[in-house]
């Protein structure tokens, strides 16, 4: 039965154990948590107020050039303390993150399966609205949806993903299409389990893999497109503390406090990093082609 | 061929005809596109009147039909804030950016295509590892961090190159190397999976065994047929480029059709957006018509599919 023992393996407690045995996904794993656990504890570690202004202490450098505050990484041009807000900033990006992720796989997924398991046009129609779609660069479909909607968290959050669902329609509805020729399919219709049954029962365990690894692997980079329409003004707005804004307000001091606008940017890099290598990981282990 | 090249055109139609739609739908969403369309201090005298010249009042078919004969005449409304046809508007700033996407796809090959031999051939030594990371963390950076750290380094402390603006060769290389790092990573990736592919393969086995020399080997074998797959990714790059050109252009100053639709969105001159989407979507259905078509000349597979 070998055909059997190289199925990709399921996710279930048991296996999940196995990261522990791989360097390089453990270490993704690692700064993924990291970042949570900060996010969770802000109140906690945060040393001041992320949005408490000290005009006496503005751009104070970071404590390693030498200063005699209580500002480790420093403070921006109104005397935020950097590291606060870049603590509290934490929040701001796993919440866009995980929310755009939630509503990008909703919708993909819902509609991936209805349109594999049916068929009937609506394929066709769902498939030809995907390629038209993937015709745009997509900050430029992000552009027009936020000129419409307007700058702000809530759109932003929106405009990701409303446009994110494409990648996960495809996917989802080609691993139906091949899912529902096997035989334990065919034999759970036999039996008289109705369609949503045989769905939600029987195919969607079977491409749940997929679906998590291709959201894990989403993840960083819709944190890292919503840091950068931030950036643009045209996200979360200020004084909330995301790291895109705070790379962008260090723009005007960029010559006297280089700081301001670069410390954040490592956050950025490291939770992305995280994210991305521990998605690699999960598409390596899933399948086990790719496996070494 | 024949049959293939028509059916990747009508194909192209289509698309454009859809990207055209999506914006058209998307100006609905508002709620009323006139205010969209008007400055924000119109009466609603003008309102009303505006409404009625565009049609606004009529069913939303006819909207559509109207609105289609625009698009097809480049007839697309005037920008609210400079006057004048926004459509002109944003023709004048795409080969600015055009010619940053260009520069920037030149310097990620440039990184990529020797990283990605490299790294294929000398599979999990120290050399392929560092080629790893240095792909995965460029595929990680935010783009408007790295240029920020570019300006820092390049302009501020060792003044090398000008920080903003357009002009020679000298204002293209930070832009460009922001830019094409961004893409350089992905093409590695690709392009490495793609060598370690092919070395596997028979042919290449029986190349080795004729005792061909590795360069002939590696460079008649293996590349020419690693080629053919990254042709269909520098297509799938210019959407990537056009995407982060956008964020480059804000921090160079870079005078570029992204950085225009950017000021438009901020001072609410929907026209100019518009017209920035739609040509976005053209260039680059334009761009994947050309890739599919020289790739389907180069691999006669591909007609057949």
């Amino acid at each position: 039965m070998s055909a059997v023992a190289a199925a990709p393996p399921v996710l279930g407690r048991s296996r999940l154990p196995a990261i522990r045995r791989n360097a390089t996904g453990f270490a993704g794993l690692v700064l993924m948590l990291v970042v949570v656990v900060v996010a969770v504890f802000a109140p906690f570690i945060a040393p001041h107020d992320p949005i408490a202004q000290d005009i006496m202490n503005r751009l104070a450098p970071p404590i390693w050039i030498g200063h005699n505050g209580s500002w480790i990484l420093g403070t921006d041009a109104l005397g935020r303390d950097l590291l606060s807000r870049i603590i509290w900033g934490a929040r701001v990006s796993l919440f866009i993150g995980v929310t755009v992720v939630a509503i990008s796989a909703t919708v993909g997924v819902t509609l991936g399966l209805l349109a594999g398991y049916y068929g009937r046009g609506l394929d066709m129609v769902l498939m030809r609205l995907t390629d038209i779609q993937l015709a745009m660069p997509t900050t430029v479909l992000y552009l027009a949806v936020i000129a419409v909607l307007g700058p702000g968290l809530r759109n932003l959050i929106l405009a990701l993903g409303f446009t994110g669902w494409v990648e996960y329609a495809r996917l989802v509805y080609g691993q139906v299409l091949a899912t529902k020729q096997r035989q334990f399919i065919e034999a759970a219709g036999a039996l008289g389990a109705s369609d949503r049954r045989v769905i939600i029962k029987h195919v969607l365990p079977n491409i749940i893999s997929s679906i998590i690894i291709m959201s894990s692997l989403q993840l960083g980079r819709k944190i890292l497109e919503a840091a950068g329409l931030s950036f643009l003004g045209l996200g979360v707005q200020p004084p909330t503390p995301d790291w895109g804004v705070m790379v962008s307000e260090g723009l005007d001091s960029l010559e006297r406090a280089w700081w301001v606008s670069t410390l954040p940017g490592f956050a950025i890099l490291t939770l992305v990093l995280g994210t991305n290598i521990f998605g690699d990981w999960l598409r390596d282990y899933f399948d086990p082609q790719t496996r070494r | 061929m024949f049959v293939y090249t028509v059916r990747r055109i009508a194909f192209s139609l289509f698309v454009v005809l859809g990207v055209a739609t999506l914006v058209f739908f998307l100006s609905r969403l508002s709620g009323d596109p006139a205010l969209l369309y008007l400055p924000e201090q119109a009466t609603p005298q003008q309102i009303a009147a505006f409404r009625h010249q565009l049609g606004l009042d009529r069913p939303l078919i006819v909207q559509y039909g109207i609105y289609l004969d625009q698009v097809a005449h480049f007839n697309l409304g005037e920008s609210l804030r400079h006057g004048g046809s926004a459509a002109r508007l944003v023709f004048e700033r795409m080969s600015a950016t055009l010619e940053l996407a260009a520069f920037a796809l030149v310097v990620s090959l440039a990184i990529s295509v020797p990283m990605g031999i490299l790294s294929a051939i000398y599979k999990d030594s120290a050399i392929d590892a560092a080629a790893r990371v240095v792909a995965l963390v460029g595929q990680c950076t935010p783009i408007f961090w790295l240029g920020i750290v570019l300006i820092l380094v390049f302009s501020v402390r060792l003044h090398l190159f000008p920080t903003s603006g357009r002009g020679g060769i000298a204002h293209l290389v930070l832009p460009g190397v922001t830019l094409g790092t961004y893409s350089a990573g992905f093409v590695m990736r690709i392009l490495r999976a793609e060598i370690i592919t092919i070395l596997g393969q028979d042919f290449v086995r029986t190349a080795w065994a004729k005792g061909l020399q590795s360069p002939r080997v590696y460079l008649r074998h293996v590349l020419k047929n690693a080629g053919i797959p990254v042709l269909t990714l520098v297509g799938l790059q210019l959407g990537y480029l056009l995407s982060g050109a956008v964020i480059t252009e804000f921090v160079f100053a870079y005078p570029g059709m992204g950085r225009l639709a950017l000021a438009a969105i901020l001072e609410r001159d929907f026209p100019v957006v518009q017209v920035y989407a739609i040509f976005s979507g053209f260039i680059m259905t334009a761009i994947n018509l050309v890739v599919d078509l020289l790739y389907a000349w180069f691999d006669p597979r591909i007609r057949l599919t």
